[in-house]
């Protein structure tokens, strides 16, 4: 029997004006594993072979107030997964990042809660990020005992500037909302009943320019810096690997997951994913 | 007879909480010659193969209120030096410069003063930049005459950005610390009452804060972020010093710098060859 369909972690709705809100919801917090990224690259593959679609907003569907709280830490923590797994779950998430930073559609993320390590990369690769008042977002992985990735750094560095960059992610900085938009990591802050509607407006309002020409001008800015994040994911991820597999790193992620589930789940071989 | 402990120009103390402090205390004003570099190269060694040294805080232990008055000029005045001195001197201070960028240790620098050039360089490899609020901050060799290294300048223009850095390094802009604050280039101005106490506790509360995350992720990403930049600075610094050498062998060159020991010795020491370093 096939899975069922409470496997999808994301839903599309189309919007009239050509845009759709691609929704995620993998309760209770949006972690993302290999799936979730296969997930968004079958759906950012129809989307954009859509004349109809010019446009996306990525939000969440979930209960409590999370954008994403990013990988999946039992893809990372190696005594759960396997180097090919790890090298299949690197491989599809960057190549799926480095592909949405240079969409043809316009792209906002609509973020409501917390947004920490991948769920801020995802929105950084956006066109357009408006966030809710109460929230949080950074690349927080040197507090979980992991590295930035290196490309991911590279895209806050070229948003926000090496030098408010390198202090944030060396110290595992989440920002408030307030400080994000005024370092521009952000570009506008929402009430919560509000979020949709200012993720909205700004969505028409870069919609107004020719598909052709705006598309074309995206990627010459960014092309460049997403081949290399592409072509450099497969540099890093034996090296990655490595690191994840090494004494330090393991006990970090095992004392993660322990937290995370409240002390019930004490990092398990047996339990997978 | 070995040269005696007077040579010393930097002193290291370790604190609890397992950082240093680097003082740097070259009489009258820490002028940076390839010795004081050298020295510097041999406390970042020590300090970095230390496990219980996760940072170091630069200071100045001067009377003046000066961080370093930067390089030694003597290092750089074609007759009063050579060829193969001027390339131990660029090759020794940029390759610890690079280190120091890349420096798994957690690195401050707290700024009594002023802090032109060498010693503006060297804060900025630092993680982190704290002031007096009397100081003035920046990379001013155009106005003596020299020019502003490459990568020095590259690494001016991550910190800030390439059009502000630009301007600043073109017109030899020395920043007052609050402009400097303003553009990104300190993280910090301490307040003048108590001036030293504050200009230490705002130091080691902000090397505290950064030494709550853990050395491997935080010195990878580091790394991560600055290696490539660092391994380019160390590469360049080879290629480029003969050609900086002709530059301070050149006639205007070596005037203007004779104009600048003369004004820094009052009049009194004119340039004279036979006074080595």
């Amino acid at each position: 029997m096939p899975p069922p369909d409470a496997d999808a972690f994301l839903r599309v709705e189309r919007r009239k004006g050509a845009y759709a809100l691609v929704v995620l919801c993998r309760e209770p917090v949006n972690t993302m594993n290999l799936s979730f990224w296969q997930q968004l690259t079958a759906v950012l593959d129809e989307l954009e072979a859509d004349p109809a679609m010019r446009g996306i907003i990525f939000c969440s569907g979930l209960r409590r107030d999370v954008f994403t709280a990013g990988n999946d830490i039992n893809e990372l923590y190696a005594p759960l997964t396997s180097h090919e797994r790890y090298r299949e779950f690197w491989l599809v998430s960057n190549r799926f990042l480095a592909r949405l930073y240079t969409s043809p559609l316009v792209t906002v993320a609509a973020i409501r809660g917390a947004c920490p390590a991948g769920g801020c990369c995802l929105s950084m690769c956006c066109d357009y990020r408006v966030m809710t008042e109460s929230g949080s977002i950074g690349l927080n992985e040197v507090a979980l005992g992991i590295s930035v990735p290196k490309m991911w750094a590279g895209l806050m560095m070229r948003l926000i500037g090496t030098g408010p960059a390198e202090k944030l992610l060396q110290f595992a900085v989440m920002l408030q909302p307030g400080e994000a938009k005024e370092l521009g990591l952000i570009d506008d802050v929402a009430s919560k009943e509000g979020l949709m509607a200012a993720a909205e407006q700004a969505m028409r309002q870069m919609l107004k320019s020719p598909d052709f020409s705006r598309a074309d001008t995206k990627s010459k800015l960014r092309g460049d810096f997403a081949a290399e994040w592409a072509r450099y994911a497969e540099t890093e991820v034996d090296g990655a690997w490595e690191l994840l597999s090494s004494g330090p790193v393991k006990a970090q992620l095992a004392g993660v997951l322990e937290r995370l589930s409240g002390g019930k789940k004490k990092g398990d071989p047996q339990s997978r994913l």
